[in-house]
């Protein structure tokens, strides 16, 4: 266990997700255990109903598992209130969703700098400069999300999420409304975060192009795990996907 | 298209929940008024002397000008009487068995320690009429010589008097005595609950009402079997050219009661001018409800615009969707407006404007013609609503950003910068006229203001917003820094959220305040006139006229005045056009007129008020183009036409009115023919108590005569004005919740839209209480800006007024009322904010932040 605390950014043992109780009852994740190594990029995929999602929220402590732990470097979030879990979150993982990721009514310098006005902290000015420099806005700062494309937008999400120096970052579909040529220019982006910041990246996709930039990825069916893929290449995770029946 | 409307209807329920409940409600108000209108034109109350005549023939209640069309007339205000010779003529009508004239005089019962019996009017008759109740005696018989008296059961009861005892009775003058030869019963009661009877002979009666050949009424006994209906309309035919109303059925009361008439004539003016504010404040309501609902729906009609939908199907989509949703809400609002028909009812009735027994009529008709109005208004309103999103361009709304855009059409822009003009223009109307009109533009004034500003809607409120920013930031790290980004960018909603809780303020203030200002202004003029030491009021609702005489021959005094207060119609006449309008008058002693009060005379003399002249305020002079010696044309309050020379012209009108008459002529035209007062002054010299003690000695004379200082008449006991200022407040409140309730439609749909920006902010690391906070300094900026502007646009028109008014734009009334106003609409607006936010805070963030726009 000290070593896999030491090791691992994120993990998950053992964790049981049931939603509802009696015959309606729902098993969305059953059983799954997975450590994150830091500086690992990991993508996790699976058919739809396969647990992709609860997966993803369990991990971030937005949801809370029936059984099994959730740990975030070694602290339990299982043992944390509404008001400790926002705290940490807004601490220690950053986040990028699929799509309206911005506050409209913000500046692209103000949306990155947010979480840290809500946790009362100054900004980094060097660390500032340099993520908005490698993902690539920085003559974008004084604009507004509504004047930016789909791909800035998510390139300023994703320099948010960076901006607190987050122990995880959780992707969400974060390609998911983007065109292959953006999309493919925001995954190279991860993937340099990963390989010179040493950026721990946990992404949620169901596009193996998006799953082959990860350094392995994890795969769910039922909610369990069904299988992982080191070194993924589009053609292998989209068999081994053909072979879980459907996606 | 109507199949995709009653999906999305199925589907997005909540969606229409605002725009449902704006109709329902505006539909309610609506039904509400029409149940009040319709029940001006038919309702009224049971007759109660004239309950076994089919038929009643009264003097003309309607006064007309000369030459005027048919919907040129105003009602009268005193009890008009009519020739006793219309008798014959009336029973000559085939199906009528006999046609009784009616005497009626004021005649109060004193009791045995020389009280009146009062509690309420008591009323002499000929013993004739007795039979149109029909009033059958008890015991003993009926009254014959000239000292026989009959009594109701009830007030015999209450006076405590008896077959055989002597009763003293109060007409118009010193006490009468009386034999009690029977006491008559009604098959109803012992008496009348809105009034006691006494009966004379006929000729007593004839006598007492000092007038042999007119009478008060001529009512019809039927033949068996005869249609009264049928009857009423044969009896008009034979009476055609004759100034007459002839009533059956519930109009019956009308002729009876002058209050009954009057009532149904002000329902039908309130309940017209409410409606039609009512139906405005819908529209409004309605149209920015809907605007909202469908504001949020952007995306989804671009969706459609880009498979193909023309601009056309989806205004078609639009208006199906809203007139589905208004046929319900219209059906439920009609019901909901029964209850708020006889609400209004209750509540006039509670505050005196409507006598307690004025019962609604109830149709399908007012409910069918608010259900038709509730789905016209929703009709316009979705056109309005309809004009964006049926031209968006699908391209640049299928994009990510759901910032608004900033620009507002020049048109748009010049009409309410316009409005705004025109609103000062309105505001500074009470500088140069003093009357109703004046206090009436002051309303008016403000509605423009608010419409204006609303039109103008995000330049303003961004204004003051560009100056609120930097302060937010500073004061609140997170929740200040964030609204005050979210209402820079957003103006328009803020404006949304804004408009309706200004309209609310505004329209209140100057609603409340200009009728206090008003009220202080006649109080201090009154005030300022009155140069009386005292004044001499009777128990009976009125002073026998020669009281004046009497007081002015009471040593130390120097100058006693009768004073008649009464009602004239004024007639406006243009070269095609006429109109007439009640306008307040008073009769008063020209020769002594001038040691009790202060006109203000400007041209001629009062002392030559005597005869067929007049004085006139010289405002109303200026109006009508009158000179001294001029003939002035107008009807008296009974109806009669006056054409009287005007001798003099006077300054201060606020107080008792435009028209100043001789008491004796004023009096002549009154229902009870007795003075409202008589108004007494003192010699310096002479001892005021002495003189006060010699006043009240007359007393003895005229019973239920007292005495009271001069000042007192500076509150002038104005029933009508006060329950004016009641049936404002009664109306206005009713019209106020149904824009509260907008409000908070308004400001909860307002926020619920933005689950998604609540849910991003939680993601990122905010706390529900930061979000709780941001959005509580969101609401003190809208409510404080509504406050502000609801404030000034107030302001104007009521500092106008003060200064037309009482010559300082300082304002009259309570301070309470404006923080209550203010307070309530801060609680309004952080309670519907609040809880919105909270509702919206109760979905996981992880769900909210997926779900469709």
């Amino acid at each position: 266990m000290e070593t896999l605390t030491r090791t691992y950014a994120l993990t998950l043992e053992g964790v049981r997700k049931v939603y509802g109780s009696g015959d309606g009852a729902v098993t969305a994740l059953d059983g799954v255990s997975v450590g994150l190594a830091r500086g690992s990029f990991t993508a996790v995929m699976g058919p739809s109903g396969s647990g992709k999602s609860t997966f993803l929220h369990c991990a971030a402590g937005l949801d809370r598992p029936t059984a099994g732990r959730v740990l975030l470097g070694d602290t339990d979030l299982g043992g944390l209130g509404e008001t400790k879990l926002t705290e940490l979150r807004r601490g220690r993982i950053g986040f990028v969703f699929q799509a309206y990721n911005l506050l409209p009514a913000l500046t692209v310098r103000q949306n990155i700098t947010l979480p840290l006005r809500l946790a009362g902290r100054k900004a980094d000015q060097r660390w500032l400069s340099e993520i908005v420099e490698r993902v690539g806005i920085a003559s974008r700062l004084d604009h507004r999300p509504s004047e930016l494309s789909g791909g800035q937008q998510q390139r300023v999400a994703i320099a948010r999420a960076l901006v607190g120096r987050p122990e995880v970052l959780l992707a969400d579909e974060p390609t998911g409304a983007l065109d292959s040529r953006t999309a493919r220019q925001v995954l190279e982006l991860l993937r340099t975060l990963v390989d010179s910041l040493g950026q721990t990246v946990l992404m949620v996709t169901h596009d193996p192009v998006a799953a082959s930039a990860a350094h392995s990825v994890l795969f769910l069916a039922d909610g369990r795990l069904a299988g992982t893929l080191s070194h993924p290449t589009p053609d292998r995770v989209a068999a081994h996907m053909t072979r879980l029946g459907e996606w | 298209m109507s199949f995709l409307a009653w999906q999305t209807i199925r589907t997005r329920l909540s969606g229409f929940v605002g725009a449902f409940i704006a109709i329902l409600f505006g539909t309610a108000l609506v039904a509400g008024c029409g149940i009040l209108m319709e029940s001006g034109i038919r309702a009224g109350v049971p007759t109660q002397r004239y309950a076994a005549a089919a038929v009643v023939v009264g003097g003309d209640q309607n006064v007309r000008p000369p030459n005027s069309d048919a919907l040129t007339f105003a009602t009268v205000a005193e009890q008009p009487a009519l020739s006793a010779s219309l008798v014959d003529r009336i029973a000559a009508v085939p199906g009528v068995r006999v046609a009784v004239p009616e005497q009626s005089f004021a005649a109060h019962v004193l009791d045995a320690g020389g009280q009146v019996v009062g509690g309420k009017p008591s009323l002499g008759h000929g013993w004739e009429s007795a039979a149109l109740a029909p009033f059958t005696l008890r015991d003993g018989h009926e009254p014959q010589g000239d000292d026989q008296v009959v009594l109701d059961a009830e007030v015999a009861a209450r006076a405590g008097v008896h077959i055989g005892q002597q009763v003293r009775v109060v007409t118009r003058s010193t006490p009468l005595t009386f034999e009690v030869v029977g006491i008559a019963t009604t098959p109803a009661g012992d008496g009348f609950t809105r009034q006691s009877s006494l009966f004379f002979s006929t000729a007593r009666a004839a006598a007492l009402a000092e007038n042999p050949d007119r009478v008060n009424a001529i009512g019809v006994l039927a033949d068996q079997g005869v249609d009264a209906d049928g009857l009423a309309d044969r009896v008009e035919e034979a009476l055609d050219g004759e100034h007459v109303t002839v009533a059956s059925g519930i109009g019956r009361s009308s002729v009876e009661f002058l209050d009954v008439g009057q009532t149904r004539v002000m329902l039908m003016a309130i309940s017209g001018s409410f409606g039609g504010y009512a139906m405005m404040v819908a529209i409004f309501v309605v149209a920015s409800t809907l605007a909202l609902t469908i504001g949020q729906r952007r995306r989804e009609f671009a969706l459609l615009r880009a498979i193909a939908a023309t601009p056309r199907q989806i205004r078609k989509l639009i208006a199906v969707e809203t007139m589905a949703v208004a046929v319900v809400a219209g059906l439920a609002g009609s019901a909901l407006g029964v209850a708020v028909g006889f609400g209004l009812r209750d509540a006039f009735a509670a505050i005196g404007v409507i006598p307690d027994d004025f019962a609604l009529a109830l149709s399908p008709i007012p409910l069918a013609a608010a259900f038709v109005i509730g789905l016209l208004s929703a009709r316009l309103a979705a056109w309005s609503a309809a004009r964006r999103p049926s031209s968006i361009n699908p391209v640049e709304a299928l994009g990510e950003a759901a910032v608004e855009r900033k620009r507002i059409g020049p048109v748009r822009t010049g009409i309410g910068w316009g409005l705004l003009v025109a609103g000062v223009g309105l505001a500074t109307v009470p500088l140069y006229s003093h009357g109703e009109a004046a206090m009436a533009m002051s309303v008016m004034s403000s509605l423009v203001f608010i419409i204006g500003l609303s039109l103008l809607g995000g330049k303003v409120t961004g204004f003051f917003v560009r100056v609120l920013a930097p302060v937010l930031s500073r004061v609140s790290r997170v929740g200040g820094y964030l609204a005050a980004h979210n209402t820079r960018a957003n103006t328009r909603r803020l404006a949304a959220a804004v408009t309706p809780l200004m309209l609310a303020v505004g329209f209140a203030l100057v609603n409340y305040y200009s009728q206090t200002t008003s009220q202080a202004a006649v109080q201090r003029e009154t005030a300022r006139t009155t140069t009386a030491d005292y004044v001499l009021t009777g128990a009976t609702g009125g002073v026998p006229p020669e009281v004046a005489r009497a007081a002015r021959q009471v040593p130390g005094v120097s100058a006693a005045s009768s004073q008649v207060r009464t009602v004239v119609m004024s007639f406006e006449i243009h070269q095609d056009q006429a109109s007439v309008d009640r306008s307040p008058a008073q009769g008063v002693t020209g020769d002594q007129v001038a040691g009790v009060l202060d006109l203000g005379v400007t041209s001629g003399d009062l002392r030559d008020l005597t005869g067929d002249t007049v004085a006139l305020s010289e405002g109303q002079a200026g109006w009508l183009d009158k000179k001294i010696g001029d003939e002035v044309e107008f009807a008296f309050g009974d109806g009669a036409p006056a054409k009287l020379r005007l001798v003099a012209t006077y300054a201060h009108d606020l107080a008792f009115g435009d028209y100043v008459l001789p008491a004796d002529l004023a009096r002549a035209h009154t229902t009870n023919r007795v003075d409202t007062a008589v108004l007494v002054r003192t010699d310096p010299s002479a001892d005021p108590a002495a003189v006060r003690t010699a006043l009240e000695g007359l007393a003895g004379t005229y019973p239920g005569l007292s005495v009271a200082d001069g000042a007192s008449l500076a509150a002038p006991d104005d029933p009508v004005r006060q329950s004016q200022f009641w049936l404002n407040l009664v109306a206005v409140g009713v019209i106020l919740g149904y824009v509260a309730i907008s409000v908070a439609n308004t400001l909860v749909m307002s926020t619920a839209q933005r689950g998604r920006e609540f849910a991003l902010l939680r993601l990122i690391g905010a706390t529900r209480r930061q979000v709780v906070r941001m959005m509580r300094i969101e609401a003190v900026v809208t409510v404080g800006i509504a406050i502000l502007l609801g404030s000034l646009l107030a302001a104007l028109p009521l500092a106008m007024l003060g200064i037309g008014f009482i010559g300082s734009p300082v304002l009259a009334g309570p301070l309470a009322v404006y923080l209550g106003v203010v307070g309530g609409a801060a609680l309004l607006g952080f309670l519907s904010l609040g809880v919105a936010t909270r509702v919206s805070l109760r979905a996981r963030p992880i769900d909210a932040i997926g779900l469709r726009e």
